[in-house]
Formats: C-alpha cells, sequence, structure tokens
C-alpha cells in the first residue's frame, strides 16, 4: 500500500510575469502532520489552492492515494477528500453550527429533518472532542470556535486530507492547545493536516515533517526532528542576491516623525519610533503583525485610541486621510485595485487628484496642465502605455502601480509611507521603483517601507523595524540587517 | 480597415442604442404629423419639461456619487407649499423663494446626514431617501389638509420666473453651471473620484462625509427650484405637486446614459436625456398614445436602459486583460 | 467552551434591533387606559382583518429581505391584480378570474426575478422600473377610473365571517404556516438565507444561489396577487392607486418584526409582531383622531427610524 496520500510532482504555476511554483514536488505521507513553512511569496498558498481545485497547475501531476487525479474546482476537490481551512473562513455567520457544517446538503428529500441534522452535527464535533452547542450562530463565535466548526465541516466530507492555513494567527494560548488535541484526534483517525504556518515553535511541536519553499521552489524536505530552527530560517531566508539595490549616499537627519506609544484597539500596542529626514524605514514582519495598521494610523485614515503622533515638531491628532495629507504624509496603499486607483479613469486623472490645486488655473482645472503632468510622469518612471488618455485598466500591474506612485510624487508630501510597494511587479520596474526612492529622499522626503519581500526591506532600508503581533519586536540597523535576524523577530 | 470601422460603429450603437430608438421614433412622428418638427412645438415641449428638468439635474450628482435621491418629489412638494404659503402670508417675493430653497437644503442635509451616520452606498440611500419622501411628503399635507392653496401673488419677482420662457432659461442656466462645475471644479472632480470608488478616494485624502452630504443638499436645492418655478406658473399650491417626479428624473438620466452604479455620466446627458424624453412624451401624445401609456414606456425604458448599461460594462470587463494579481 | 452570554454589547444590539416594537408594546399598554374602545371586540376584529390584506405579502417580502433583496414594485402588482380579477371577473368568471389573476403576478414576479438574478440588475432599480410599468399598465387598462364588479360569488366571499373574522385573517393565517414551513424545513428554504448571508460562501457552496433570488421575487408577485384578490372581495372594485403603499409596508413590517436588512437571518415569524405593531398602532392613531397626514407622517418616520436603527445594530456587530 502506498504510503503516501498525496504526491504533487513536476507541480509549474506561471502568472502574468511572475513564476509562482517552479517544478515542485510535494508528498505527503498518509496520517502525519506535515509542515508547510515559507515567507510570504514563497508559493505556498498558490500550491495549496492548485491542490483545492482553486488554480490549476501548467504542469504537473497530482496524485491521491495512488491514483492520478485532476481538481477541477472547489467542489471536486471537497469530494476527493481534500478540505482547506483558510485564515478567513468559509462560513456564513447568521446560520447554525449544524447548518453551516452541512451547508446545501441536507437529505434529498423534500423536508429537512433538523433533529437528524443537528444530531449528525453533534457527533462530528464529539468526534473532535469539543461539543459545541450546534445551535449558536456562526457570527457569534470566537475564532477558535468557527475553526472547529471549520474542521468538523471537513470532516463530514470525508476529507482524507486537511490543510490548515495559519490556524493559530488569533488564538489563545488555551485555545491553541485545543487546536493541537484535535490535530492529534485526526492523527489517530487516520486524517491527515498540512499545516501551513510561520511559527516554527508549533511547527516543532506538533509536526512530522517539513517543506520548505523558497521563491516557488522547494528547498527541502526532512523529517522535523532532524532540523532546528535556525536551519529552517536559514533556508527559508537565503539566497544569493541577484539583484544590485541601487545604491545611495545615506544622510539623515533629524526626525520629522516621532510616534509615541501609539495603541489601536488591539492591532497596534504601545508602538513608538522615530522617522528621520532622507531616511528609508523598512518594516517588515508577518502578515497580520499590524504593519498596514500601523500605516492607516499615521495616514489619518484610522483614529489611534491613545499615543501621540509629531510631525516636523508640530503635535497632530489625525482624524482623516484629508489631515494626514495636510499634515505632508502620503500613503501608497497595499491594494491598488481598491483602494489605489480609478480604474475606469485615465492616467492624468488618477495622478492628478492628490494635488489638484496644482493642476489649475485660477478655479478651474486645467486639462492642458494635467495631460502635461501625466506626461511628465509617464517619462520619469517610465511607465509603457500607447498614450496619456490611456485608462488604467488597460494597463499591466506593474505599470499600475507605476501610477499610484505617481499620484503620492505628484502630491509633494514629505513623508511617504509605501505598502508592499512592488507587490506584482517584475524585476525592471522594480528597480525603477527602487532608483525612484533614492531620487525622494536625496531631495530630503522621507520613505517608510512596508514590505514582505526580505531581500527588497534589506537592500533598500536604512533601518528596519520588525513588527511582530502588534509591536515592534525590535530595530535592526548597520550589519545586523540580515534576513535571519528579521525573521527570527518576525516569528514567534 | 474595414473591421476598425466596424468596431467604432458597433460601439457607437451600443453606447448611443436608446438615442437612436427615440430618434427613429421622432422620424416616424415627423412624418405622421409635420407640425412636430415647428420651432413653437420645439419650445413648448422644454417649456413643459424645464420643472422636470430641474429636478432630473439636480439628482445628477448623487446618481454620480453611486448614491440615490427619491425624495425630490416630496421636496417639491414641500417647497413649494412653503413657498406659496409665506407670499400669502405678506412675505417678500425674495425671501418667500429663499424660504422654499432653504427648505430643500434642509431635507437635502438630513438626507446626506442619515445616509453619512451608517456609511451608506446606493441601497441605504434608496430606502432612506424613500422613507423621507413619505415623510416629507406628509409634511407637505400638514398646513392645507391636501388641498390646492391659492397664492395670492402679484406680479413681480416670484411671477416672472414661471413666464415666457424663464423656466427653459432657469432649466438650461443651472444644468450649464452644474455641468461647468463638474467638469472644471476641484469638488467635480472629486465627485467623480467618489462616485468611482469610494475607498480609493478616502485614501487619498478626501473628505468623503462632507461632500456625500453636498449632493444631497444639492439635490434637494434644486428640487427647492424646480418648485420655485413650478408654482410660479400655476400661482398656487399643489402639496401633491411632486408625486412621481423623481420616476421621471431618474428616467431622464437614465436615457442620458449617466450609469446608475456612478462614477461616470454628466449633466449634459441628463438635459438630453430630458428632452429626449419630453420630446418622445409629445410624438406619442400626436401618435394618439396617453400619458399613462407613456408611463409603461418609461418604466420599460428605465429597465432597458440599465440593462445595456450593465451588458456594456461587462463586455469592457471581458475585454480586460485577464491578469490576477499575484499574491503568494 | 462559554455558551453565549448576555453581555452588556449583546444586550445593547438586542435593544437597538427591537427598540420599535417595545415602544409600541409600551403604546399599547398605554392605550388600555386611555381610549378603551380600542379593546372592544369589534375593533380587534378590524385590525385583525386590516392588517391581513397587506400581511400576506409581508411574508414575501421578508423571504426576499432575507435573500438580500428587495421588491418596490409590490405595490403597482398588488394595483394590477384588483385590476385584473375585477376585469375577469366580469368577463370569465371567478374561478377563471383568480387562475388568471395568480399566474399573471407570478409572470411580473418571474420577470423581476430575471432582471435580479439573471441580468444582475439592482434590485433597487429593476423593481422601481417595473414598478412605474405596471402602475401604467392599470392605469391604462382602467382609463385611469376604477372599475367594478358585481359578481354575486365575490361578494359572497367577500361578506363571508366568523364572529367578524372575514376570510383575509384565515389567508394570511395560511401563508404565514406556508412560509414558516417552506423557510424553515426545505432545501429551497434553506438555500435563500445562504444567499442572503454569503452569497460567495453559499455559491461555493453549490447552492443554487440565482435560482434563489429569482424564486423570492416570484412569491412576491404571487403574495402581491393574492393581496390584490382579497382587497376586492371585500372592496368589489379594482383601480390603479390601490395598494401604493404596500413595498413601503411589507419592508416596515419586516425590520419592526427584526429581520435585518442585511440578509441571512430572521423569518416570517417575526414578521407577524411587525404586522400587528403596524396594525396596532395606526389603529390607535385612528381611535386618537389623528388626521391621515399625520398618520402617513409617522408611518415614514417609522419606516426611517427602524431602517436607521437596523443599520446602527449592523454596523455594531460588525466591529
Amino acid at each position: 500500500m502506498n504510503q503516501y496520500v498525496l504526491e504533487m510532482k513536476g507541480i509549474t504555476k506561471v502568472f502574468p510575469g511572475v513564476v509562482a511554483l517552479d517544478n515542485v514536488s510535494f508528498s505527503v505521507k498518509k496520517g502525519e502532520v506535515h509542515a508547510l513553512v515559507g515567507e510570504n511569496g514563497a508559493g505556498k498558498s498558490t500550491l495549496m489552492k492548485i491542490l483545492n481545485g482553486v488554480y490549476q497547475a501548467n504542469h504537473g501531476q497530482i496524485i491521491l492515494d495512488g491514483e492520478p487525479v485532476s481538481i477541477d474546482n472547489v467542489k471536486d476537490a471537497q469530494e476527493k477528500g481534500i478540505s482547506i481551512i483558510f485564515q478567513e473562513f468559509n462560513l456564513i455567520n447568521t446560520l447554525t453550527v449544524a447548518e453551516n457544517i452541512f451547508l446545501g446538503r441536507y437529505n434529498h428529500s423534500r423536508v429537512i429533518n433538523w433533529k437528524e441534522v443537528k444530531a449528525e452535527a453533534q457527533q462530528l464535533l464529539e468526534r473532535l472532542g469539543f461539543p459545541l452547542d450546534v445551535n449558536r450562530i456562526v457570527g457569534k463565535l470566537s475564532t477558535a470556535e468557527k475553526q472547529l466548526v471549520e474542521i468538523a465541516k471537513a470532516l463530514s466530507f470525508n476529507a482524507k486530507i486537511i490543510v490548515m492555513d495559519e490556524p493559530t494567527s488569533s488564538l489563545t494560548k488555551n485555545e491553541e492547545e485545543m487546536l493541537f488535541g484535535i490535530i492529534r484526534t485526526l492523527k489517530e483517525n487516520g486524517i491527515t493536516t498540512i499545516y501551513i504556518s510561520h511559527k516554527l515553535e508549533e511547527v516543532f511541536r506538533i509536526c512530522d515533517t517539513v517543506t520548505i519553499l523558497r521563491d516557488g521552489k522547494v528547498i527541502d524536505v526532512k523529517p522535523i526532528k532532524e532540523l532546528t530552527r535556525n536551519e529552517i530560517i536559514e533556508k527559508m531566508v537565503g539566497r544569493t542576491i541577484d539583484m544590485d539595490y541601487p545604491k545611495r549616499q545615506v544622510k539623515t537627519g533629524e526626525p520629522v516623525l516621532s510616534v509615541r506609544n501609539l495603541c489601536r484597539g488591539k492591532v497596534l500596542r504601545d508602538i513608538s519610533f522615530d522617522l528621520h529626514k532622507g531616511e528609508i524605514l523598512g518594516i517588515a514582519g508577518l502578515v497580520g503583525s499590524g504593519r498596514t495598521e500601523l500605516a492607516e494610523t499615521l495616514f489619518g485614515a484610522e483614529k489611534a485610541d491613545s499615543g501621540t503622533i509629531t510631525i516636523f515638531g508640530k503635535k497632530v491628532v489625525l482624524r482623516s486621510t484629508r489631515e494626514g495629507k495636510e499634515n505632508s504624509i502620503g500613503l501608497l496603499t497595499e491594494d491598488r485595485k481598491e483602494t489605489g486607483l480609478v480604474l475606469t479613469f485615465n492616467i492624468a486623472r488618477n495622478i492628478s487628484i492628490t494635488n489638484l490645486k496644482e493642476v489649475m488655473s485660477g478655479m478651474l482645472l486645467n486639462n492642458r496642465k494635467e495631460k502635461k503632468v501625466a506626461q511628465q510622469y509617464i517619462e520619469a518612471l517610465n511607465i509603457k502605455t500607447p498614450s496619456v488618455n490611456q485608462t488604467l485598466m488597460n494597463l499591466s500591474g506593474g505599470n499600475q502601480q507605476k501610477v499610484v506612485l505617481a499620484k503620492w510624487l505628484f502630491s509633494n508630501v514629505d513623508i511617504l509611507i509605501l505598502d508592499e510597494p512592488t507587490r506584482g511587479i517584475d524585476v525592471g520596474a522594480k528597480y525603477e521603483f527602487y532608483c525612484m526612492m533614492n531620487d525622494l529622499v536625496a531631495q530630503g522626503k522621507s520613505i517608510i517601507m512596508i514590505s514582505s519581500e526580505l531581500p527588497e526591506v534589506l537592500g533598500m532600508s536604512d533601518r528596519i523595524l520588525v513588527m511582530h503581533n502588534g509591536t515592534i519586536k525590535g530595530e535592526l540597523t548597520g550589519l545586523d540587517m540580515t534576513a535571519e535576524n528579521v525573521m527570527r523577530l518576525a516569528i514567534d | 480597415m474595414n473591421r476598425n470601422a466596424a468596431k467604432v460603429l458597433k460601439n457607437f450603437i451600443q453606447d448611443n442604442a436608446i438615442f437612436i430608438v427615440v430618434l427613429i421614433l421622432i422620424i416616424v412622428t415627423a412624418i405622421i404629423e409635420p407640425s412636430f418638427i415647428t420651432w413653437d412645438n420645439l419650445l413648448n415641449i422644454l417649456r413643459q419639461n424645464a420643472v422636470i428638468g430641474i429636478v432630473a439635474v439636480g439628482m445628477t450628482y448623487c446618481i454620480i456619487a453611486g448614491l440615490f435621491d427619491l425624495s425630490v418629489g416630496s421636496i417639491v412638494s414641500l417647497s413649494g407649499v412653503i413657498v406659496i404659503l409665506s407670499i400669502n402670508a405678506g412675505v417678500s417675493d425674495y425671501i418667500a423663494v429663499a424660504y422654499g430653497l432653504l427648505a430643500g437644503i434642509a431635507v437635502g442635509v438630513v438626507n446626506g446626514l442619515l445616509v453619512s451616520l451608517i456609511n451608506g452606498r446606493s441601497g441605504e440611500a434608496f430606502i432612506i431617501t424613500y422613507g423621507m419622501q413619505v415623510v416629507v411628503a406628509a409634511i407637505a399635507l400638514f398646513p392645507s389638509n391636501g388641498l390646492f392653496i391659492a397664492g395670492r401673488v402679484q406680479p413681480g419677482f416670484f411671477m416672472s420666473l414661471g413666464q415666457g420662457i424663464m423656466p427653459i432659461v432657469i432649466f438650461l442656466g443651472l444644468a450649464a453651471i452644474l455641468q461647468f462645475v463638474l467638469v472644471k471644479t476641484r469638488y467635480g472632480r472629486q465627485l467623480c473620484y467618489i462616485g468611482s470608488n469610494i475607498n480609493a478616494a478616502r485614501m487619498s485624502g478626501i473628505r468623503v462625509k462632507p461632500n456625500r452630504v453636498s449632493y444631497f443638499a444639492i439635490s434637494g436645492f434644486m428640487s427647492g427650484i424646480a418648485a420655485i418655478v413650478l408654482c410660479s406658473r400655476v400661482t398656487s399650491s399643489n402639496p401633491t405637486a411632486g408625486l412621481g417626479y423623481e420616476m421621471d428624473a431618474i428616467a431622464g438620466i437614465v436615457v442620458g446614459g449617466t450609469s446608475l452604479m456612478g462614477g461616470s455620466g454628466s449633466v449634459l446627458r441628463t438635459v438630453l436625456g430630458i428632452i429626449i424624453i419630453g420630446i418622445m412624451s409629445n410624438a406619442l401624445n400626436i401618435l394618439g398614445i396617453t400619458a399613462y401609456h407613456q408611463q409603461i414606456v418609461k418604466g420599460l425604458l428605465i429597465i432597458a436602459a440599465v440593462s445595456v448599461d450593465i451588458w456594456n460594462k461587462r463586455i469592457k470587463v471581458r475585454e480586460m486583460s485577464n491578469e490576477k494579481a499575484y499574491i503568494g | 467552551m462559554k455558551k453565549l452570554t448576555l453581555d452588556r454589547d449583546n444586550l445593547k444590539t438586542f435593544f437597538i434591533r427591537n427598540a420599535v416594537s417595545m415602544i409600541l408594546v409600551i403604546f399599547v399598554i398605554v392605550m388600555l387606559f386611555v381610549k378603551r374602545s380600542f379593546f372592544l371586540w369589534d375593533n380587534i376584529v378590524n385590525i385583525i382583518n386590516e392588517c391581513s390584506v397587506y400581511g400576506v405579502t409581508a411574508c414575501a417580502m421578508t423571504a426576499a429581505i432575507i435573500c438580500g433583496e428587495f421588491d418596490l414594485s409590490a405595490s403597482s402588482v398588488f394595483a394590477w391584480s384588483t385590476v385584473l380579477f375585477v376585469l375577469c371577473c366580469n368577463t370569465f368568471g371567478l374561478a377563471a378570474a383568480f387562475v388568471i389573476t395568480l399566474v399573471c403576478g407570478a409572470a411580473m414576479g418571474a420577470f423581476n426575478g430575471l432582471l435580479v438574478a439573471k441580468i444582475k440588475m439592482s434590485a433597487f432599480v429593476a423593481t422601481l422600473g417595473t414598478m412605474t410599468a405596471i402602475k401604467g399598465l392599470a392605469y391604462v387598462v382602467t382609463d385611469a377610473q376604477p372599475i367594478n364588479t358585481n359578481n354575486e360569488t365575490l361578494y359572497q366571499i367577500g361578506q363571508f365571517n366568523i364572529l367578524g373574522i372575514t376570510l383575509a385573517p384565515l389567508v394570511f393565517a395560511a401563508v404565514i404556516v406556508i412560509f414558516i414551513w417552506f423557510l424553515k424545513y426545505t432545501r429551497f428554504g434553506r438555500n435563500i438565507y445562504a444567499t442572503g448571508g454569503n452569497y460567495e460562501v453559499a455559491r461555493l457552496s453549490g447552492i443554487n444561489v440565482e435560482f434563489s433570488k429569482f424564486i423570492v421575487f416570484v412569491l412576491l408577485g404571487v403574495c402581491a396577487a393574492i393581496s390584490g384578490m382579497l382587497y376586492c372581495s371585500r372592496i368589489m372594485a379594482g383601480w390603479a392607486p390601490y395598494g401604493s403603499d404596500l413595498a413601503l409596508y411589507c419592508v416596515a413590517a419586516t425590520v419592526i418584526g427584526g429581520t435585518s436588512l442585511m440578509g441571512g437571518s430572521g423569518g416570517v415569524h417575526k414578521t407577524i409582531i411587525g404586522v400587528l405593531v403596524m396594525a396596532v398602532l395606526f389603529n390607535a392613531l385612528t381611535l386618537l383622531n389623528v388626521d391621515g397626514s399625520m398618520q402617513k407622517f409617522i408611518r415614514g418616520l417609522v419606516l426611517i427610524i427602524v431602517i436607521m436603527l437596523d443599520a446602527v445594530a449592523n454596523m455594531r456587530s460588525k466591529s
């Protein structure tokens, strides 16, 4: 009998401009708890989405229990015994636990036998060892309880493989123990778990084997006992730097932005730091560590609960993004399609919006001025477009991102926060971006760069702050700025 | 060369389907009844549709912003009542007019505040202004318990507003101003931005809430003006004068080509839409099709126009390059 | 595992959601002391008879709101149904008229359903359009005049009563039971909840979301037709302006009852409360000699208040 319940062989997945997975082979033994680790962008999500039927691989084969299969969509995957539990749960918050478990799958006769449905749901939960009241509304459950429902749902599909994506990111210590207990129960029942997590401590506790991905390739596959924490980190991040980051003279001055004891709910806890004139301050950390929330608070998009923000020596209270901009702060957001651009507008109109005064003559907008501005930025940033009037929708991702940058350059703010600025851009465009950043700080502006791409953070930052769980875990300068150090601080 | 020409033609027909249909109707009517295309008749059409035109033009800002204002009809009723009552009470023409306008602005501001309080989008705006319509319409009935109020109007400023070509001048004049503001000012540009992508607008440093309240205020203000023109012409006030105006306004906006989903559109298009509906009504009247039949047509027209708009948008999205943002 | 506790936040949300019903319950108690005539059997029977006509459609509107949709055209379908029913009674007789009107209501609902479910038009805009068109149709066919019928059978049906309770409450009760059963015990009913609760998740789980959206509009068309016919049996006439406040009434009843406009929760059993509350409120106002326009004002005000309260409650539960 084949000991492997799942074998993914030679999986390659290409997106426009990016090779997400390069000849990845991923094999999981029946009944084991198999960890899948790697930084953001390493390809873990993509690999799992292929397994789940969301994506189709360009090349490669998937073999389940010795039989080659094709997984066409999510329902197909579910029926073949593969269930994924994402961080944003796939549940309907207004319905009960029992209903969510059997969503859309009641007995096929006309009348639903609720007694039966509830009893079956209750049974599933008891198998996991945690009998929730199946009448509770899912929306009111805690994260741990919702996870429980998702796992019970997977069981109801007779799942052979359950993939958990960052399952403990919002759990308390007790709830983590509960989850580990459940995973052990699953193991006893012969169910395989694929465990995606950054928390190496957990990986060492609960997993049998670990596969390490980096840049879309498998770096190593080993039983967990044969590796140390440091070895894993090294394999996760170690790479030859094949990109030359543009050099510049680093000349930083006094603090232009000072943050003291900034707090916001549970997402930001007692943040304090300075940003100096002419500096590129990198902020690293895992997804969910609070970096974007920090950016939003500094920009005025969200209000802080307590703490002070001082800009150019003046204490400010930011109640709106307009006040953020008036205080010379700009934010290049993480998701350009949602919050960065108006895709139905042309380049000129997207750029001018942050500083309409500059394209006006008197009280009126001046189209000629607007066009000229757009032309300038198209040349300066090398935006590839057939014409100035091109609608944003028709530009490639990289060029769209350049327009967003142009928008903020045009705003003439002195402090620019960049949140994942080079996501989804090809190498050439990235280099141009970095050059622009250098030009900015040479002019005396200051940049905060939030990025999940370690090479970029290491290559461009003068200093690095590493965030973890809403706080600044540590600061790295000079020769301390290494990938391992960053990872060590970022991970639990 | 031929393929390009065909594509351009197809796009033109898609964008202007409604215009073309109505154009055909006009031609047919003109053949049947030549007096249809006289200056007198056309001027008459404009005059008859000036009031609803003013309302529609005022609502256009809300629509572009991705909102709805269904209370416009009742604001017309209320403003009219207030103006006539004021005049009857001996207040000067100018002040009476001011009261009417203030009433419109006040209702608009209330609409705006309610919608902004719950960070509402088009759906919430729809229901809330629908409720306000009932409330305001009821308020308009209070003073006279539903009866006409005859106005003791002397010839003067107020009366002049409804005479001759004044309604047309006010309609087109205000439309021109609003179009100008939309296209040429910072405020107008921000409106387009907010209507296209409200999140991006906020994250670009635009103060979204106050702006949105202002769109409702403008809608209310314009409804007030429409009421004044209307009452001036008939020198009395009908407490249910504005009944059904919101439908006609939306019909005008939609026929003009402005998308109800917000983000694009222009006041000019609304003017065109109102004129076209006016011409169409006139033509149908000549052909013996009565007002109630026209209501059926209006309803179907709205559905047809919105369907075409949705269809167009879907095609545009499909033609876009199929790039999914890669997020590892 | 902790049981759900009624902590302060949950309590606040509960109060916000049910504020209006509670205030109106208090109102009723006040009436006890102010206007004894309120509690006469005749009056109570009156309340029950009147609210039942619109109540039938309120059930269907609840289903639509649970599915995350909304229907303005119910008012016009009601009016049109009165017109069509009377015309057909005069021409074809009662039985045929009943079938024709019902089928027509279903067809109009189906048209709405197509627009919203298939073409993905916003329900607001779609039903605004159909409302206008159908109202126009009613006016055209009757030349804006009310049309009467002398159909003897219809008259008897209309006069039928047990202890003063006419046919309408019986139909209403039956419709309530059917809807409660449908929404709780059938796959289609649960799919409506799922679709309204989270369209994407429901879709990914293999639920036919388009059909759910479609069917609620058909139900609305059918129920509006039934309401119209019940109205006819008492009035013995059909006229275009009838039922112009039906849509608003149904939405208000649904939201007052506690079903959220966001969709995915609530139920017809809650709408009964909303219907009763509104019926009691307006009966009380009439007894207190509050005039027509003031009553309209209060109707609109109540609607806005419950909508705002619902929206605020939703905002709180999201954060």
